[in-house]
């Protein structure tokens, strides 16, 4: 039987995945009906998966002392600890949340996204100090690369290039100061191409991603679903 | 400002304060300022934050069942799909709610033999410490003799059910380590019997063996919850819904990209220009056929992308961190000022 | 004119048939070669199989981008195996649970049918910690840990992590020899970055990104804070051929077969995005 049922899950992806793909030729009920199926399922899935992975082992378990065993001598496999009650005043602190839903105490919905953003803002302190120091650090490049006790013109070039590329994209972008002389207006100009190219990089890549999302549905569809299809037919 | 308005910045001070003195003050202070590690609790205050938002699960689901709630008992245009919206999420939580709790199901046989296996530790430890108990030693041990029994009937008994198309390294597995439990067991109650003090080594020796079986027991716990309706329909709704429409709606990009560049990339300008040579560079670098266009071209990828491209970017990167880190000042001392920090009570305050 | 007007119909079926070819046929190339996918792989190569020591590799993606982390990750995990290199399994992102239980009992199948005699054993070469949220908050508290098994407590199996050898001492920050993440998800990626350190230990990076943020990758390359990193399924491409040579027993996988679809499928878009141009400009000197 469950052979069958993994042969049937099989061929409801395929199905699946051609509703989606009918949205090419032109919307219609069929893409319509499976985006929603989608939608609730994802709902249902991820609201379910946050107790089951957090909020019930991490916090519900221990603090309930769920998680005491009692041995068949009568004893416990560890004190409880009446410090984790503590958690007790998060979980209210967040139920608060749903006050969002009234109109007269939405202002208690603010008071904890607020904390909320409050620790992010915290947070972003040691991240912001952790990431860019080192990307500082490495922009300092020398103009000049020694390999050897010669010169090496490609390595120095590609630096030069790497630092002005930095300096022209964070004027014109960075300071937003506006470019008075003809100098400043070059540099600034230089700094726009140069952003251009990353754009032009990042399209090339952005290009792979899709497609590679792209081919291996396709691969699915050719190769596993219409396999899937031939084996129901045959049988 | 009113009263709630300076609950909100206290509180969001707060929120930031805990992170913000992690990151200025060393992990221990000096014995001189009393030695305290700061750090000390921050397993706990950090699962504390999570679990603020994690308690926040139902938002989204109150906000669909508004929504296509209202589109269902008003017979709104699209109702029927949002009538298969609803159904839909029900089942997945129902389908999810019955794998979680049938993935307890299948635990629990291993988790009991692992609490007994603790059982054996803890007498083992107690004896070493010599700490008291409500009863002797060999009492307990009797007790735990028991019990490890139990759970070789129990492991026999299950074995002899589970049909024949059972992996053999499975059943194999099984056999050997009931077997190993059994003769731990059994010179566990020899020594236990025959001996004055209470044996220790022995403890050792059937906690390691109960532990062993756990693990097999769990995976013959495994092996028929596989072959169970409830994984069968929770796989059916997974894998045969949920991952093949998460991945075909992000794969309809790769036609529009398509698309669009022969429709929309036109080269007018330098920029544009710039732009499409950049972006083919890095396409021809990136594929197998370059070797039909030019053999340098992976090479050129790779300058282009850690020179030019990586020095742009970490321009815009710069610029976007720091105004990153300005916000979070901003909101961390209420120094923000938009519509979220003013009191709006008696305005509509939902989101809908 | 016809061209002008071409319905997006039309280059859709092109689309799908240039893509269909090569994967009816089983063609593929061998994949153009990614430096940065050599630096990933050495740094495994060098990473040794020491007592008490094990690589930390998050699995952050989901059905939405599997195409190219799923492979990434996957010849990782398995030049890890490989190596005896005990990996402790992890995700932030809750949909990428059903890949920590999938990939590698997969890798163990190919692995023990390519050597037989070999096992690989749950527990000793791999453990699975499942799904933990808490993005940032959770990454920033693992190098403060004095004790890992306390901050996890079990597996994704509900195992104590105390009842595995790997666990049974504790283990911190400085027992992961090697910090593997492949996600498509920038902030997630750059919490690692920020917090996956102390002030006198950093574990080797290597990172596996989607294509898109591959530019945005490059510049945590150059200053140090990656090691190595994946590009894409290109990235994977070069990393399986380079395992391939490495074990020639190895039977080829995926990534390849992939790799070589979307070249064609970056052939026809530069083709179109020429003709696309040819015929804006005949028609714009015709005035239309």
């Amino acid at each position: 039987m469950n052979t069958d049922f993994a042969l049937w899950t099989v061929i409801m992806a395929g199905v699946a995945t051609l509703a989606i793909f009918s949205f090419l030729i032109k919307e219609n009920p069929f893409y319509r009906f499976f985006e929603h199926i989608f939608i609730g399922i994802s709902a249902g899935l991820i609201s379910v998966q946050g107790i089951r992975y957090f909020l019930w082992p991490q916090i519900l378990v221990p603090m309930l002392g769920l998680d005491i065993v009692t041995y068949p001598d009568g004893t416990a496999s560890k004190p409880y600890e009446p410090l984790l009650l503590l958690y007790i005043v998060p979980l209210l602190f967040g139920l608060l949340y749903y006050f969002i839903y009234s109109q007269r105490y939405a202002w208690l919905a603010k008071l904890v996204i607020g904390f909320s953003l409050g620790a992010s803002a915290g947070l972003a302190f040691k991240g912001f100090f952790a990431e860019m120091l080192p990307q500082l650090a490495s922009s300092f490049k020398p103009l000049v690369v020694m390999e050897d006790a010669q010169i090496n013109y490609l390595q120095s070039v590609s630096n030069i290039i790497f630092i002005f590329t930095l300096l022209a994209v964070m004027y014109y972008f960075f300071f937003s100061i506006k470019a008075d002389s003809a100098v400043e207006k070059k540099f600034s100009a230089s700094g726009r191409w140069l952003m251009m190219v990353c754009f032009g990089s990042f399209f090339g890549s952005t290009v792979m991603a899709r497609l590679a999302l792209l081919v291996e549905r396709l691969q699915f569809i050719l190769i596993d679903w219409i396999n899937a299809i031939k084996t129901v037919l045959i049988a | 400002m009113n009263w709630k308005a300076r609950l909100l910045a206290t509180l969001t001070f707060l929120g930031g304060l805990y992170y913000f003195l992690d990151f200025v003050l060393p992990a221990k202070l000096p014995d001189s300022l009393g030695g305290y590690e700061f750090g000390k609790y921050n397993q706990e205050i950090s699962r504390g934050f999570i679990a603020i938002g994690s308690v926040a699960f139902a938002l989204g689901l109150i906000n669909i069942f508004y929504i296509h709630g209202a589109r269902i008992i008003f017979r709104k245009k699209g109702f029927l799909n949002s009538i298969a919206l609803l159904i839909s999420l029900v089942a997945m939580v129902i389908f999810t709610t019955n794998e979680w709790l049938a993935f307890e199901q299948v635990n629990k046989y291993a988790e009991n033999i692992r609490n007994i296996a603790a059982y054996s530790r803890q007498i083992q430890s107690d004896l070493k410490e010599k700490k008291e108990s409500t009863r002797s030693p060999n009492a307990r041990i009797e007790l735990l003799i028991a019990e490890t029994e139990k759970i070789i009937k129990d492991s026999e008994a299950s074995l002899s059910e589970a049909k024949s198309d059972l992996p053999h390294i499975v059943r194999d597995g099984l056999i050997q380590n009931i077997k190993l439990v059994s003769k731990e067991n059994n010179l566990l109650k020899i020594k236990n019997e025959s001996e004055v003090a209470a044996p220790i080594k022995p403890l050792d020796s059937v906690a390691t063996a109960l532990i062993k079986l756990s693990g097999d027991r769990q995976q013959l716990e495994e092996y028929l919850y596989k072959s169970s309706t409830t994984k069968a329909l929770y796989d059916f709704v997974y894998d045969g819904l949920f991952v093949p429409l998460g991945a075909a709606m992000f794969s309809l990009l790769g036609f529009y990209i398509i698309s669009a560049g022969y429709r929309a990339f036109r080269i007018r300008s330098i920029e544009s220009g710039l732009m499409m040579i950049a972006a083919v560079i890095v396409m021809l670098g990136q594929i197998p056929f370059y070797i039909y266009v030019s053999e340098v071209l992976p090479d050129l990828r790779l300058w282009l992308l850690e020179y030019p491209s990586a020095a742009a970017f970490r321009a815009i990167k710069f610029g976007a961190a720091i105004a990153g880190l300005y916000m979070a000042i901003r909101m961390w001392f209420s120094i923000e000022t938009s519509s979220f920090a003013e009191d709006n009570s008696g305005k509509a305050g939902a989101n809908k | 004119m016809k061209f002008k007007t071409l319905d997006r119909r039309v280059i859709y079926l092109f689309v799908f048939l240039a893509l269909s070819w090569p994967l009816l046929k089983g063609f593929s190339i061998k994949p153009a070669r990614m430096k940065s996918a050599d630096k990933f792989y050495e740094i495994v190569d060098q990473t040794k199989s020491e007592p008490n020591k094990f690589a930390f590799i998050s699995f952050d993606f989901g059905p939405s981008t599997k195409a190219e982390n799923g492979p990434q990750a996957e010849v990782v995990v398995e030049h890890l195996m490989r190596r005896r290199v005990p990996v402790v399994l992890f995700t932030q992102y809750i949909q990428a649970d059903p890949f920590l239980k999938s990939i590698p009992l997969k890798i163990k199948a190919a692995l023990e049918a390519e050597m037989p005699g070999q096992k690989w054993i749950y527990g000793k070469d791999w453990i699975n910690l499942g799904f933990r949220p808490g993005s940032g908050l959770l990454i920033q508290s693992i190098p403060k840990s004095t004790n890992l098994a306390d901050l996890f407590g079990v597996d994704a199996f509900s195992t104590p992590l105390k009842e595995f050898a790997l666990f049974k001492k504790p283990k911190t920050l400085k027992n992961i020899s090697l910090l593997g993440q492949f996600t498509g998800l920038v902030g997630l990626f750059d919490s690692y970055v920020q917090f996956f350190q102390t002030t006198d230990y950093k574990p080797v990076f290597g990172h596996g990104c989607t294509s898109i943020t591959i530019p945005e990758a490059y510049i945590y390359l150059d200053s140090g804070q990656l090691q190595g990193l994946q590009e894409g399924i290109a990235g994977a491409a070069w990393y399986s051929k380079r395992l391939t040579d490495a074990y020639p027993n190895r039977k080829p996988d995926n990534a390849i077969l992939i790799n070589t679809g979307l070249g064609i499928a970056h052939l026809l878009l530069i083709f179109l995005i020429i003709l696309g141009n040819i015929t804006g400009l005949i028609s714009r000197s015709k005035g239309g």
